[in-house]
């Protein structure tokens, strides 16, 4: 049942038009639509699921996210993909007011939902909403101090180009953070988390959020992301250096960091 | 599990549950707002960020390991303006509150200090003000911190989880009663072995039963494929 290094596999499968999505493979100029149909449907939903879908997990891989960031006061950082902002809301605080903190995503729904969030939070003043494709950054060369991508690479069609166009809006000096899952790293553990994930996942959010067809995307985009190795040659071949990555709960989700210097 | 997250998640609901419920909480915060203090807590070697700002404090885990030593040792310091360090021990921690007293530990050893003494009188009067009992609260996770790290070492030697949450258990019944300063309390960590061999023994239940499924599927595989096969040559 597990899917094993099948990023790597589909890559050299699939011709230059199409891409996965999902087990699918679909036209590349449709992945963005598709991708964003399946987060304009969680939008609402997705905290709750987030939280429910991790038993609440996720929130010990974004803090260890933030530690590993060594993000400090005064600096600008990008939350890439940053969806409904809790990267972004811990930042704000960290780099206080001499700080800026950009919250980007594509997807206007989840921009949404994130800025409403963060207003009723209270945290403005030092963050910015900027609807964008991680794929063509809209911002200038050498600009962020760190740059932050959680669970977001999968969804973007074409990985290595946005990993060359986060590289360019880093400053010499700065880092990147890609948190994102991942390959267990047993066997046994992989089994569970298959059966988890194409069995219960779906009918979790079928009944929570109404949308089985998005989270059986969820699982399948998931399998499709390159595994640990792969992602870390990705990155050392758009030029990040000091390359490593951090396996968490078993290799379910890994965080990658790269320098650019 | 990165157990230290969970470590500085607990403590920061604590000390912000704190906050909510003393009176006059911006109040408290303003002179601290904008500011950091890095406590250095010396039995576990882990230093704990504390993020002040005007609603709420934030605490993270010093991952890289930066601030493990004085950071005025190095040229030049990673200390910022805004910030402080403090490097204690786990039973002093209470001393904190004594605002009169912070001069007399530093000078007696009990605290090593580097950065803007102000900041750490604040600190001082926050935490005397906060119905909170820090030592308490440290203590009560410092058990998992330590066996956790007691845990990675030993992946690389054990294998086999039940066989390590007993070795856990013996080396710190035994460093407990040897050593005070651990700050581990033994019942903590029997408590932690306890689960970590629940987990161990539930998770090859889940095993078990997955392989029993996958191997019941490939049988009904194997039986609807010979049916299709019998019908078609009945055919
Ligand atoms: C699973 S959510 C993650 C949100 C948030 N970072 C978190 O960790 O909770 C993935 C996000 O990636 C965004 N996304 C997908 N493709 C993108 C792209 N090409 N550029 C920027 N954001 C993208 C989606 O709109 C969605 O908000």
């Amino acid at each position: 049942m597990s899917q094993g290094n099948s990023a790597v596999e589909s890559e050299s499968k699939q011709n230059d038009d199409t891409i996965d999505f999902g087990y699918k493979q679909v036209k590349k100029e449709e992945k963005v639509e598709l991708v964003a149909d399946v987060f304009n449907s969680v939008a609402q939903k997705y905290d709750i699921m987030n939280d429910l879908m991790s038993f609440g997990i996720h929130r010990i891989w974004k803090r260890f996210t933030i530690d590993a960031s060594g993000a400090r006061k005064g600096q600008k950082i990008l939350d890439l993909a940053g969806g409904t902002g809790d990267l972004a809301s811990k930042f704000s605080q960290i780099v206080g007011e001499r700080g800026q903190v950009v919250l980007a995503d594509i997807n206007h729904s989840m921009l949404n939902v994130g800025k409403e969030k963060l207003n009723n939070k209270g945290i403005i003043g030092n963050i910015n909403y900027v609807q964008a494709n991680a794929e063509a950054l809209p911002f200038p060369d050498n600009h962020f101090d760190l740059i932050t991508i959680a669970f977001g690479l999968r969804n973007v069609t074409d990985k290595s180009k946005a990993l060359a166009s986060m590289f360019r809006v880093l400053k010499p000096g700065g880092r990147l953070l890609v948190l994102e899952f991942s390959k267990p790293t047993t066997e046994s553990l992989s089994k569970l988390y298959d059966f988890y994930s194409f069995y219960v996942l779906p009918q979790m959010g079928q009944v929570v959020a109404n949308d089985s067809e998005s989270y059986k995307y969820l699982a399948e985009s998931i399998r499709m992301h390159p595994d640990q190795d792969t992602l870390e040659q990705m990155m050392v071949d758009v030029g990040f250096e000091q390359t490593t990555y951090h396996n968490m709960t078993g290799g379910i989700v890994a965080l990658h960091r790269g320098f650019k210097f | 599990m990165p157990a230290i997250q969970v470590v500085t998640s607990a403590i920061e609901l604590a000390v912000n549950q704190a906050l909510d419920w003393s009176l006059n909480k911006e109040q408290a915060l303003k002179p601290l707002a904008g500011k950091n203090c890095i406590i250095f807590i010396q039995e576990v070697e882990q230093a704990l960020i504390f993020n002040f700002s005007a609603s709420s404090i934030y605490v993270k885990a010093d991952v890289d390991a930066q601030y493990a030593t004085n950071p005025e040792d190095e040229t030049p310091s990673i200390l910022s303006d805004d910030e402080c360090w403090i490097s204690l021990s786990i039973f002093a921690i209470d001393k904190l509150k004594q605002n009169s007293q912070m001069t007399k530990l530093i000078k007696s050893g009990q605290l090593d200090f580097a950065g803007d003494l102000s900041i750490l009188q604040a600190l001082s009067k926050l935490f005397d003000k906060l119905e909170l009992d820090l030592e308490e609260i440290l203590s009560k996770y410092l058990g998992d911190v330590a066996a956790h790290n007691v845990n990675q070492i030993g992946q690389k030697l054990v294998s086999d989880l039940a066989h390590h949450a007993d070795l856990l258990k013996h080396t710190f019944a035994d460093a407990a009663l040897d050593e005070k300063k651990v700050a581990v309390r033994s019942i903590l960590v029997a408590n932690y072995c306890d689960q970590v061999t629940e987990l161990k023994s539930g998770f090859d239940r889940a095993e078990a039963r997955l392989n029993l499924l996958a191997n019941k599927l490939s049988e009904l595989n194997k039986a609807t494929a010979n049916q299709s096969l019998n019908n078609k040559s009945h055919k």
